[in-house]
């Protein structure tokens, strides 16, 4: 052992073996169809890269979000990786000018999610602005982040 | 007598000493190998377009496949669709390489991947 590391205690191990055994158990849990939340989330994230453009694509890998050109209005909207509030629609110098939260129903896995989002702000824009709630991004800067 | 039995264990043992030799330098394992492949190619020409459906649903997706020459495998893929747009559900025809795709509201079985996204609702 080297000397600048310090010394595990029996407390510290048990609380590690205790945290990796309910981490497992619940990332194995099974679903009510098949298959564990891990697998779920496998599933979704190959969907998602599947069905990205190659621009789209890169943008998410090197940034973790991903921009889309809204189908009917030509507005500019970033979808970036999370559950819900993770629209946020652009201006023509790429700020954020409110974030839109909507979400297919269905409790779906966070790759399924981005990529309703995605499909919706392409196809049926109106649609998804209808029932979409908006938040302008003013309200939402906490401790000087801005969105 | 005796010498029709020597012949077939003769034939036997030269059998399995083939057999053997072939398998330790990997020659069995590359001849079964090539004619899988070729067995697969020719299943491959012969098997004809499938159509799939995808649905989003909280184990990532589900898919369902269907044979686009077979007509009960079609009806059951237009009642899949009746039901999941009955429910809400919106059907997209991928695109290929990350297009879009369309929005459609009637099945057709000539399109090969349909994503089916559950009603939107606001967060």
């Amino acid at each position: 052992m080297r000397e600048h590391e310090p010394p595990r205690t029996d407390a510290w191990c048990r609380l590690r073996s205790w945290w990796g055994q309910r981490w497992n158990s619940i990332s194995r849990r099974s679903l009510p169809g098949r298959g564990t939340i891990r697998e779920a989330h496998t599933r979704g994230i190959q969907l998602l890269d599947e069905s990205l453009a190659p621009a789209q694509r890169d943008q998410y890998r090197s940034c973790g979000y991903f921009e889309v050109i809204g189908g009917s209005t030509g507005k500019r909207y970033r979808i970036r990786s999370d559950h819900q509030l993770n629209v946020d629609e652009l201006d023509k110098n790429g700020r954020g000018v409110c974030v839109l939260c909507f979400v297919p129903k269905g409790g779906l896995v966070v790759a399924d999610v981005m990529l309703a989002q995605k499909l919706a702000l392409e196809l049926f824009e109106l649609e998804a602005l209808a029932v979409a709630h908006k938040i302008p991004t003013r309200y939402l800067r906490f401790d000087g982040i801005q969105l | 007598m005796t010498t029709e039995w020597n012949s077939q264990v003769i034939c036997f043992v030269a059998l399995v000493a083939l057999t053997a030799a072939l398998g330790e330098s990997g020659s069995l394992r590359w001849l079964t190998f090539a004619l899988r492949s070729k067995l697969r190619s020719s299943q491959q020409q012969r098997s004809s377009p499938m159509g799939v459906q995808i649905v989003m649903d909280r184990n990532g997706d589900t898919r369902h496949e269907f044979d686009v020459s077979d007509t009960t495998a079609i009806a059951l893929a237009e009642e899949r669709f009746k039901e999941l747009t009955g429910r809400g559900f919106r059907a997209v025809a991928l695109g290929e390489d990350g297009r879009s795709g369309e929005l459609i509201s009637k099945f057709d079985p000539r399109v090969e991947e349909t994503l089916f996204i559950p009603q939107l609702q606001g967060g």
